[in-house]
């Protein structure tokens, strides 16, 4: 899947984009991560690397500062789930 | 009826605190109540409202952390209300506090048409949830006017930044939406739990200067 980094009006943070319109399964998103709280159109999961919110429209964003390529790798797996 | 104490629901935009400053300027005490989507936020937005306060000469912020109860909302009610479902759950949070406090009124810095929740049919939908007067000091202000206002009164550094209210928003929300309706939803969650577990998590937020 196809995705934009693009800053984050939070200070200093980014955000992923998907390209296109997109419905994600968050079911299989929250397999793959440990679930925070699951609010039906967006999800809050976290990993070793901390808690970010994914919504079904494939916007992901992240609840503290990292590197650009860190959130690409991060999308990747998030579309990687299905 | 004489208003002497209300509670304001603070969002950390640029229009509650407007809203504060002219009922503090008529001389009304104000408990400044913030809603905090935390996990679906980080805690920078509430860090945001304690500095609004700090500037309000306000000492006093409580903090109702409800990310996981407007997940029900989300979950089980139809989205494009989330809107006026999720202020009339805060609404009935904020009519408690007040009963617990004292207050004679709720203070919003909500305005006619502003937004999708801010329209006179949700306004009113809205309203209907709690028995407390709601008071509006900015209801007819155009935008424009409270940014100056804000700047004019050194609080727009400190209001603009995260609020992130929308993150759980239908892109599309009812604009007229009506009682009935909305009361069709509700039966689907457990309305008082939802409040009752709003209020197990109200945290009080010292906001004295350092």
């Amino acid at each position: 899947m196809n995705f934009k980094v693009i800053p984050c009006k939070v200070g200093g943070r980014w955000k992923i984009v998907a390209d296109g319109i997109v419905r994600l399964d968050l079911g299989k998103v929250g397999k793959r991560f440990e679930v925070v709280v699951d609010g039906g159109i967006a999800v809050v999961v976290r990993d070793e690397r901390g808690e970010f919110i994914v919504k079904k429209t494939g916007e992901i964003r992240f609840k503290s500062e990292r590197s650009k390529e860190e959130c690409g790798k991060i999308a990747d797996e998030v579309y990687g789930c299905g | 009826m004489r208003v002497r104490k209300g509670v304001l629901l603070l969002s950390g935009g640029f229009d509650s605190p407007v809203a504060a400053q002219k009922m503090m300027k008529r001389g009304i005490e104000l408990v400044p109540l913030h809603f905090s989507s935390v996990p679906f936020t980080d805690e920078q937005e509430e860090e945001k409202v304690r500095k609004i306060c700090r500037h309000l000469k306000l000492s006093r912020l409580l903090v109702v952390r409800c990310g996981e109860e407007l997940a029900v909302l989300t979950k089980e009610c139809n989205h494009r209300l989330y809107y006026v479902l999720s202020r009339r759950l805060m609404y009935r949070v904020a009519e408690k506090i007040a009963g617990d406090e004292g207050a004679d009124v709720l203070v919003t810095g909500e305005n006619l048409g502003q937004v999708g929740s801010q329209t006179t049919w949700n306004m009113d939908t809205i309203d209907r949830s709690v028995s407390i007067p709601v008071l509006r000091p900015l209801l007819c202000n155009e935008k424009v006017d409270t940014v100056q206002e804000s700047m004019r009164l050194g609080l727009f550094a400190l209001s603009t930044g995260p609020e992130l209210c929308s993150l759980l928003g239908p892109k599309h929300p009812l604009t007229r939406s009506r009682e009935e309706q909305v009361g069709v939803e509700e039966q689907k969650i457990d309305v008082d739990g939802l409040v009752a577990d709003c209020l197990k998590k109200i945290s009080v937020v010292e906001c004295k200067d350092e």
